[in-house]
């Protein structure tokens, strides 16, 4: 940032492609601090802090354990049920969080935005490293549950891949998020769907099921969903499940990308108002 | 010559009024059904055809009423907003603060928050880690340091949040009337460290409301009125063509009264005696000025004096600076009888030889019941300059900036240094 006569020109802006990456990359600082301070505040003044990171996750996999793996027997591809639950729950909360947060992150840094410039996009990204931040903590209970079903698991090299599966991931999130966040500013109506969207969108990925309960004809429809990929790949690395159609995963985080660069655009050009409508 | 660091060109700003997208399902079902399309919403032009420049090491003060675009133009210069016509070309690193404390986080420690606000203002960890020791000591603040924001007060704050924009280094600092809290102690040093950066070949641009500061701290001034360049030059020229404007807003009727009519009352349901005022020369003329050592005559039309037989108008003189210089009022001339109280009056107050410098003043003006309770009060109801006269008969003329108070005296040699 320390730049030298570094120039600012203040005009009305009109171009459709104008991402301003490099901007972004000055302000990584900036990033990395919001990120933590996200995360500072979630669990201040609560007694029980960052161990709620760990805490919800868990409790939800044993509810719905005993819900979808008791009571309905849901397919596991032969992996017990709570572990094979989880390892796609983590995932699936990752994306959640982040996209709720992401959401209302303009509406929230209202009093920011008003005063300071920064480049906005900065907001919403700064959740997916947040969450980041509350998936590793959950992982170490994902990590003890894999050494307590040792022997119901096939542990293989493709044990070290499993944080590839997180790219298409975040791509996926972060897209939606600048659509969902941009959008939320000029209807605030989106505050109240992305809740139901989240709950739909559990039950068309294959978190607390197996892919292959769907009619095989149906399962392509499952595969456009960027998250089924992201799902389908720790389980595969880490619990040594056989993966279904690598190139319906490739297809999927394609279309993550799409909805990230898509979302960038359409982003920027409300950023243009944003001081003024908020 | 350099090229200027800020140099604005056309700059223009206009904001569509009314609610965004209210009622956007009726009136889509409304042009469902045929209805035309509502016209176009009204507009406000905020900011209007703005060309200045400033150049290196200046301190640049913005000056104008409420609504004349200021914050808009610093808010187009920090880049929070875009204009809608021309355009603004700064170099250099750009801290703003527009605002006591801005991207404090009530929940997070001072400490983390001179990280969080630093970084915000474009700064990278490193360099913060760097000055955090200045900052903390500049901001006086250290025993609070590891305590939330949230239990600081504001004065804390502004300190704070002063204290690291200060230790930016930035290149151009815009700076909207923050320095409005904070006590005088803490105000000085930040005009100090003001003074401080635009030493450095850094570049200030300061919007306040406080003639004195403006005036002790800026080269050259611009007044904004109505979004539009009403005065730009000088500070001293521009801060007099401020204290003139304010009167902008009254219209003046064929006898010279500028009508005090529209306002709100002063408290909720205070009755608004003060009607009008004007100025007049001996011959009962209606004038905008007066001069020095002779009389200041004001004309007030009051109304309802008979309802408060006890009450006292007076009028107060203040300085471009906003300082009370004095106070005369009916009681101290004696009163004017309860007799001669009738529902609408015009009170005529005399100053004989006005004791004030020539410049620029404004005049208060109140009903009160001494001792019991203020009724009515207008400030600034009508400005008006003093023109200077040849008071000590020698042509000396003397300006309000050499001090205010116009006294007589003598001089003479009491004797030789050494005494004899």
């Amino acid at each position: 940032m320390a730049k030298k006569n570094m120039e600012h020109v203040r005009r009305p802006r009109t171009g459709w492609f104008d991402l301003a990456l490099g901007e972004l990359w000055d302000y990584r600082d900036l990033l990395a601090t919001l990120a933590w301070r996200n995360l500072t505040v979630r669990y201040k003044q609560s007694a029980l802090g960052v161990a709620w990171a760990i805490l919800k996750p868990v409790m939800q996999m044993v509810v719905f354990s005993v819900v979808f793996g008791r009571m309905a027997n849901l397919p596991s591809d032969g992996i017990p049920y709570p572990v094979f639950l989880y390892a796609g729950l983590l995932p699936w909360t990752y994306f959640a969080t982040t996209i709720t947060s992401g959401t209302g992150s303009l509406l929230a840094g209202g009093n920011l935005i008003d005063k300071v410039y920064f480049p906005r996009m900065i907001l919403p990204f700064s959740y997916l490293f947040t969450s980041l931040i509350d998936l590793a903590l959950a992982m170490l209970v994902l990590f003890g549950m894999m050494a307590w079903y040792r022997a119901d698991i096939a542990f293989g090299p493709q044990l070290l891949l499993f944080p590839v599966f997180l790219i298409p991931a975040v791509t996926f999130a972060g897209g939606l998020s600048l659509w969902l966040s941009a959008a939320a500013v000029r209807w605030r109506d989106v505050h109240h769907l992305v809740p139901y969207l989240l709950q739909i969108g559990m039950f068309v990925t294959p978190v607390v099921y197996a892919v292959k309960l769907l009619p095989a004809r149906f399962q392509w429809l499952l595969q456009l969903n960027p998250m089924t990929g992201v799902v389908e790949g720790f389980r595969w690395s880490l619990l040594g499940k056989p993966v279904v159609g690598w190139g319906m995963m490739a297809g999927g985080f394609g279309i993550a990308l799409v909805l990230l660069v898509s979302g960038m655009v359409y982003f920027r050009r409300v950023e243009r108002t944003l001081a003024d409508i908020l | 010559m350099n090229a200027p660091l800020i140099a604005v060109e056309h700059l223009g700003k206009t904001y569509r009024l009314g609610e965004i997208h209210r009622d956007w399902l009726a009136g889509l079902a409304g042009r469902l059904r045929g209805r035309p399309r509502p016209g176009a919403p009204p507009c406000l032009r905020a900011l209007d055809d703005a060309s200045f420049s400033v150049g290196e090491g200046e301190v640049f003060g913005l000056v104008g009423a409420n609504g004349a675009g200021k914050s808009t133009l610093l808010k187009i210069l920090a880049g929070i907003t875009d204009p809608t016509s021309g355009r603004a070309v700064l170099r250099g690193r750009i801290a703003s603060l527009l605002e006591v404390g801005t991207g404090f986080h009530p929940e997070l420690t001072g400490r983390e928050n001179v990280f969080l606000n630093g970084t915000i203002l474009g700064l990278r960890r490193r360099e913060i880690a760097e000055e955090y020791d200045r900052i903390v000591d500049f901001a006086g603040i250290e025993k609070f340091m590891d305590t939330p924001v949230k239990r600081y007060s504001s004065g804390m704050r502004v300190r704070l949040a002063f204290a690291v924009a200060a230790h930016l280094r930035p290149e151009i600092l815009l700076i909207d009337k923050v320095l409005a809290v904070g006590d005088v102690a803490f105000q000085r040093k930040c005009l100090g460290a003001m003074k401080d950066v635009a030493g450095g070949g850094r570049t200030v641009l300061f919007v306040s409301h406080n003639m004195a500061a403006v005036g002790s701290l800026c080269h050259r001034a611009l007044m904004l009125r109505q979004g539009q360049v009403a005065a730009l030059g000088p500070t001293d020229e521009v801060i007099q063509a401020y204290i003139h404007s304010t009167e902008g807003g009254h219209a003046r009727d064929e006898q010279g009264f500028v009508s005090l009519h529209e306002r709100k009352p002063l408290f909720a349901h205070s009755p608004l005696l003060l009607r009008a005022a004007r100025l007049v020369d001996e011959r009962g003329l209606p004038v905008s000025s007066a001069r020095t050592g002779e009389p200041l005559r004001v004309d007030v039309r009051v109304e309802g004096l008979d309802r408060f037989p006890s009450a006292v108008v007076g009028l107060t003189v203040r300085s471009v600076f906003d300082q009370k210089i004095f106070h005369f009022n009916t009681a101290m001339a004696g009163g004017f009888g309860a007799a001669s109280r009738h529902a609408r009056e015009t009170v005529r107050l005399e100053v004989p030889d006005l004791p004030l410098m020539a410049g620029a003043y404004s005049l208060d003006l109140l009903v009160f019941e001494p001792g019991v309770r203020l009724i009515d009060r207008v400030d600034g109801a009508a400005p008006f300059d003093v023109i200077e006269s040849d008071l000590y008969g020698n042509g000396y003329r003397g300006e309000a900036r050499e001090g205010l108070i116009a006294v007589r005296g003598e001089c003479s040699i009491a004797g030789a240094e050494d005494g004899t």
